[in-house]
C-alpha cells in the first residue's frame, strides 16, 4: 500500500512538514486555494507531457509555444480588438491560442512521422522556432490589454455554491460507477467470487476512504474561500480526458503499446504514425490552452513568458512515476507530481526562502523524489 | 606424453529446470581443428559460452582444464587472459575505427594515457602480415566485406596470443572465395599449435577443414569421429536421431486431410532482396491451402523468417515475383494491411516482438482487434473482458486475473496470450514461427493441441520450427529453405529427419 502510493505519501508528508514550518499558514484555505491555481498549468502540460513520454517520446517546445499563444491571444485581443467583442472575442482568442498549439504540435510530429527525426531534435528545433515567432510577432515588448472576460479565464472562480455542488456531482457519479454493481447485484456477486469478494472489498476500504476525505476536505477548502479557481475547474476537466483517453479508448491502448515495445506494436497493426501525431497534437493544444490562460492570468503577453515550462512539466511526470523509456504511467501520477513541485514552490515562498535558493532545492528534491520512487517499485 | 590442450570433464548446465548440457566430456590437442555440429538447440552455442568465460564458472558443473591444470573462467575477459578467443556469429567490430584500433581496442599501446600511434600500427601491421593480409593497419572496418572483417577478428585473436580459438558459424555470411582464405589463415594457426573449435552447419566445410567432428544431440555429446573415418549421411542420422516425443497429437492428422479447402496463399518465384541488392530469398514457389498446415525447415540464417515476414508487410524487401491470397494479387506494405487481408503472425521472439511486458494480459490478448468492440474508438470493457476470460479459460492460461501484467507469466502461458491475440483477429491464413521456444512440455502439447484445432477449422497454417520433430509431426506438407532457397517440398508420408536435414545443408 505505501509503496504502491509513494508519491502520494511524498506530497502529504511534504505538506504536513510545511503546515508545521509555517505555522498552519500552509494549510489555510485561501494559500491551499492558491496553490492549486499555482499547480494548474503545469498540471494541465503535465497531463500533455505524460501521454508524449508514454510512447517514450519527449517534447522541449512546450514552454515556448505556450509564449507564442499568448501572444497571439495577445495580438488578437489588442491589435485585432477582439477586446472589444466582449464574451464572442474570448472565444475567438481561445480558439485562436489552441489553433497556435495544434500546429506547432502537427509540425513537430511531421518531421517524426514523415522523416524519422526524434522527438528531442524536433521540438527542440520549435522550441527555439516558436520563442522567436513570439518576438518577431510581438516586437520584443509585452501586449497589453485583455477584456474583462478574457482575464476572467486565470482570475475567476466557480461561486463556492456551484463548487460544491459541482464536486457532489462528481462525487455521486464515483460512487455511482465503482459501487453501483455492488448496490444492484450484491448476491449474484457474492455468489459468484465467495470470499474473495468480501476480502477484496475490505482492501479497497482503506482508499476509498482516503477519496472520501480528499473530496471532503477540498469542498471544506473551496467552500470557506472563494470556491474553484477557473484554471483548476480546466485542469480537472483535462486531467479526466486524459485518464478517459489511456483508459478507455482504443489510442490510449496504442500509446502504452508503442512506449512498451515498439515492434511488437508495429507487427500488430498499430497505426503509428497516427498515434505520434494525436500525441504531439494534443500536447501541442494543452500548450496552446496554458498560453491563454497564462496571459490572461497577467492581463498582458509576454515574449518571454513560459520559459522552462517543459522541464517543470517532464520533472511533474517523472516525479509521477512514469518511465522515461515510455510504456509505463498515469495521469493520476503526473498531477501528483505537479503537486509536488508546486508545494514545493508555495511553502518555499511562505517561508520567506530566497528565490535562488528555491531553484537549488527544488532541484534536489526532484531527484530523491524519482529516487525514493523507483526504490520503493524495485523492493516491491 | 603431454596433457591435451584444452579438456572438459562432465560439464553440465541447465536454465532453469531444463536441461541444456549433459555430462559432456571433451578433450582437444593442440593443433588440431574440431568440428562442432548439432542442430538448433542442441547445446552448441551453450558450451562455447562455458568454454569462453560467458557462463562464469559456478554457473555450470564440471571442470574445465587446459594443459592439465584445472582452470576456473569468472569473465570472457579472463578467458582471454588465459588463451581462449571466441569469434562469433555477430561480429564485434566498431566500424568507425581502423583495423588497428580494433585489434588493439582497450589495450591500445601507450605512454601517460597518450596511445603511441606508431607503435600501434606497427603492430597490426605485423599481425596482418603473418596471417597473409594485404590491407593496411589503417583502413577503417566499414570499409572492408564482412570476410574481411572475419580475417580481421582472426588477427585480433592472435594478438591476444589465443591458444584456443572458438569460431560460432564463421562461414553463415561469407562468399566461397572469403571462405577459402578463412581456411587458409585457419591452417596456418593450425600449424602454429592453436586449437579452433568449429561450429558450422556446413557440413561440407567440416568436412574440408576439420581434424575430428563432434556431434551434439539435446545436450549430449553423442559421437565424436575422426573425419576421413566417418560421412555426412553418418553424421547427420547422429544429429537427428533421437526418439519422437509422444507430445504430439494423434490421428489430427489424417482426419485433417481429407477436409483440406481451396488455395489460401500461393507464391510464384518470389524473390526478396534488402536495400544493398543481396536476395534474402530466391525464386521461392509455394502454396497453402485452407486447413492445410504447411511446415517450413531449414537452418538458421536460410529466410524461413524473412520470408514470412515479407509476406506479413514487415521487411523493407523489395518483392519479385507473385503472391496471390485466395486468387486475388496480392503486395503486403505494412502489418496492418496484412492484419486486414487476413494475415497473423506469432513472432520468433516473444519479448523483442510480441509481448507489451509490463501491460496486461487482457491489453496484450485484444491489441490487433481493438477495432471489434470499439465504437468510435472508445472500447466496450464488458465485452472486451468477456471476450478475454472466454480464451484464458479455453487455452487454460494460468494466471488470477487478466490485469496480470503478462511478464509475470511463464513462457508457455505468455506464447498462449499471444497466440489468442492473433486468433481474436480471425486470420484466414496464420504464420507461426517457432511457436513453442522457451516453452515447457506440458504447455508444448497443449500449443500443438491448438494448432491442430486451428487446421481443422480451416485457417491455413504456415509453421517453422527448428525442432525437427515438430515439424515433422504437424505439417501435411514440408518446405526447406536452404539459404534462401526452396530446395524440396517434402509430403509428410516420405518425409524423414534424414531428408529434411540433407536438403537444408546441401
Amino acid at each position: 500500500m505505501l509503496k504502491k502510493h509513494s508519491t502520494l505519501l511524498i506530497l502529504l508528508s511534504l505538506a504536513i512538514l510545511l503546515t508545521v514550518l509555517t505555522d498552519g499558514i500552509f494549510i489555510s484555505p485561501r494559500n491551499l486555494t492558491n496553490l492549486t491555481r499555482q499547480i494548474s498549468l503545469n498540471g494541465i502540460l503535465a497531463v500533455g507531457m505524460t501521454l508524449v513520454i508514454l510512447i517514450s517520446g519527449i517534447d522541449l517546445s512546450v514552454g515556448s509555444v505556450v509564449a507564442l499563444a499568448g501572444i497571439i491571444v495577445g495580438i488578437s485581443q489588442s491589435h485585432w480588438g477582439l477586446e472589444n467583442w466582449g464574451i464572442w472575442g474570448t472565444f475567438g482568442s481561445v480558439i485562436l491560442a489552441i489553433a497556435v498549439g495544434v500546429l506547432c504540435g502537427f509540425f513537430n510530429a511531421y518531421w517524426m512521422v514523415k522523416h524519422n527525426i526524434t522527438s528531442f531534435i524536433t521540438t527542440l528545433g520549435m522550441m527555439v522556432i516558436a520563442r522567436g515567432l513570439a518576438l518577431i510577432f510581438s516586437g520584443g515588448i509585452a501586449i497589453a490589454p485583455m477584456s474583462t472576460e478574457l482575464q476572467g479565464i486565470g482570475n475567476g472562480y466557480i461561486p463556492p455554491v456551484a463548487s460544491l455542488i459541482l464536486i457532489g456531482l462528481v462525487l455521486a457519479s464515483w460512487i455511482y460507477i465503482s459501487w453501483g454493481k455492488l448496490i444492484q447485484k450484491p448476491f449474484i456477486l457474492s455468489q459468484k467470487t465467495g470470499q474473495v469478494s468480501l476480502s477484496s472489498l475490505l482492501a479497497s476500504l482503506p482508499a476509498t476512504l482516503f477519496i472520501l476525505i480528499g473530496f471532503l476536505s477540498l469542498s471544506y477548502v473551496f467552500f470557506s474561500y472563494r470556491g474553484i479557481p477557473i484554471p483548476v475547474f480546466i485542469l480537472a476537466l483535462v486531467a479526466y480526458a486524459g485518464h478517459f483517453i489511456l483508459s478507455r479508448m482504443t489510442i490510449g491502448r496504442y500509446i502504452f503499446a508503442m512506449g512498451g515495445n515498439l515492434e511488437a506494436s508495429r507487427l500488430c497493426g498499430v497505426p503509428m504514425g497516427k498515434v505520434t501525431f494525436f500525441v504531439f497534437i494534443v500536447m501541442g493544444g494543452l500548450a496552446g490552452l496554458s498560453g491563454l490562460i497564462l496571459t490572461s492570468r497577467l492581463n498582458g503577453a509576454i515574449p518571454t513568458a513560459g520559459n522552462l515550462f517543459e522541464l517543470d512539466a517532464i520533472a511533474a511526470v517523472v516525479i509521477g512515476g512514469t518511465s522515461l523509456m515510455g510504456g509505463v504511467g498515469t495521469i493520476w501520477g503526473s498531477i501528483l507530481g505537479a503537486f509536488i513541485i508546486g508545494t514545493l514552490n508555495n511553502g518555499m515562498s511562505l517561508m520567506n526562502v530566497p528565490t535562488f535558493y528555491q531553484m537549488v532545492i527544488k532541484g534536489l528534491i526532484i531527484i530523491l523524489a524519482v529516487l525514493f520512487d523507483s526504490r520503493s517499485k524495485q523492493n516491491r | 606424453m603431454t596433457p591435451p590442450l584444452l579438456s572438459l570433464h562432465q560439464v553440465s548446465k541447465s536454465f532453469g529446470k531444463v536441461s541444456v548440457l549433459e555430462d559432456i566430456s571433451f578433450e582437444g590437442q593442440s593443433g588440431e581443428i574440431v568440428a562442432l555440429v548439432g542442430e538448433n538447440g542442441a547445446g552448441k552455442s551453450t558450451l562455447m559460452k562455458i568454454i569462453s568465460g560467458v557462463w562464469p564458472e559456478g554457473s555450470f558443473s564440471g571442470s574445465l582444464k587446459i594443459l592439465g591444470e584445472t582452470v576456473q573462467l569468472l569473465s570472457p575477459k579472463d578467458a582471454q587472459n588465459k588463451g581462449i578467443s571466441i569469434i562469433h556469429q555477430e561480429l564485434h567490430l566498431v566500424s568507425e575505427l581502423s583495423i588497428a584500433e580494433n585489434i588493439f581496442l582497450g589495450r591500445e599501446p601507450h605512454r601517460w594515457g597518450i596511445v603511441d600511434w606508431q607503435a600501434l600500427f606497427k603492430n597490426t601491421d605485423t599481425l596482418l602480415k603473418e596471417l597473409d593480409l594485404s590491407f593496411s593497419s589503417q583502413t577503417a572496418v566499414k570499409h572492408l566485406s564482412v570476410g574481411e572483417k572475419q580475417l580481421v577478428e582472426i588477427a585480433k585473436a592472435l594478438s591476444l596470443k589465443a591458444q584456443i580459438l572458438i569460431l560460432d558459424e564463421p562461414t553463415s555470411a561469407l562468399t566461397e572465395k572469403e571462405t577459402q582464405s578463412l581456411f587458409k589463415a585457419l591452417k596456418k594457426l593450425k600449424s602454429e599449435g592453436v586449437l579452433c573449435l568449429y561450429i558450422s552447419h556446413k557440413l561440407s566445410e567440416v568436412f574440408e577443414i576439420s581434424d575430428r567432428i563432434c556431434i551434439l544431440r539435446d545436450g549430449k555429446l553423442v559421437s565424436s569421429y575422426p573425419t576421413p573415418k566417418t560421412t555426412s549421411d553418418q553424421v547427420i542420422s547422429d544429429m537427428v536421431g533421437r526418439t519422437i516425443s509422444e507430445i504430439f497429437p494423434e490421428g489430427s492428422l489424417t482426419q485433417r486431410k481429407t477436409s483440406l479447402g481451396k488455395e489460401a496463399l500461393r507464391l510464384t518465384h518470389l524473390t526478396c532482396r534488402d536495400k544493398n541488392g543481396n536476395s534474402i530469398l530466391k525464386d521461392v514457389s509455394l502454396s497453402v491451402h485452407e486447413g492445410e498446415i504447411l511446415g517450413i525447415a531449414g537452418l538458421m540464417g536460410a529466410g524461413r523468417s524473412e520470408l514470412i515476414l515479407t509476406l506479413f508487410g514487415a521487411t523493407p524487401f523489395s518483392i519479385e515475383g507473385e503472391i496471390s491470397l485466395f486468387g486475388r494479387s496480392f503486395r503486403p506494405t505494412s502489418p496492418r494491411h496484412a492484419i486486414e487481408a487476413g494475415l497473423a503472425l506469432l513472432t520468433e521472439d516473444r519479448k523483442l516482438s510480441g509481448m507489451i511486458p509490463e501491460r496486461p494480459i487482457r491489453d496484450n490478448m485484444t491489441l490487433a482487434c481493438l477495432k471489434q468492440f470499439s465504437n468510435q474508438k472508445i472500447i466496450d470493457g464488458k465485452q472486451e473482458k468477456t471476450l478475454v476470460e472466454r480464451f484464458i479459460t479455453q487455452f487454460k492460461i494460468k494466471t488470477q486475473n487478466q490485469e496480470t501484467e503478462i511478464v509475470h507469466l511463464s513462457g508457455g502461458n505468455q506464447q498462449k496470450v499471444l497466440l489468442a491475440r492473433w486468433l481474436l483477429t480471425k486470420p484466414k491464413v496464420l504464420f507461426l514461427d517457432e511457436p513453442t521456444r522457451g516453452v515447457d512440455v506440458g504447455a508444448k502439447a497443449e500449443i500443438y493441441q491448438l494448432i491442430c484445432e486451428l487446421a481443422c477449422q480451416g485457417v491455413a497454417i504456415i509453421l517453422i520450427s527448428s525442432e525437427l520433430p515438430e515439424v515433422l509431426n504437424l505439417s501435411d506438407r514440408i518446405a526447406v529453405l536452404n539459404q534462401g532457397s526452396l530446395t524440396g517440398v517434402l509430403d509428410q508420408s516420405l518425409a524423414t529427419q534424414e531428408k529434411i536435414m540433407s536438403l537444408a545443408t546441401c
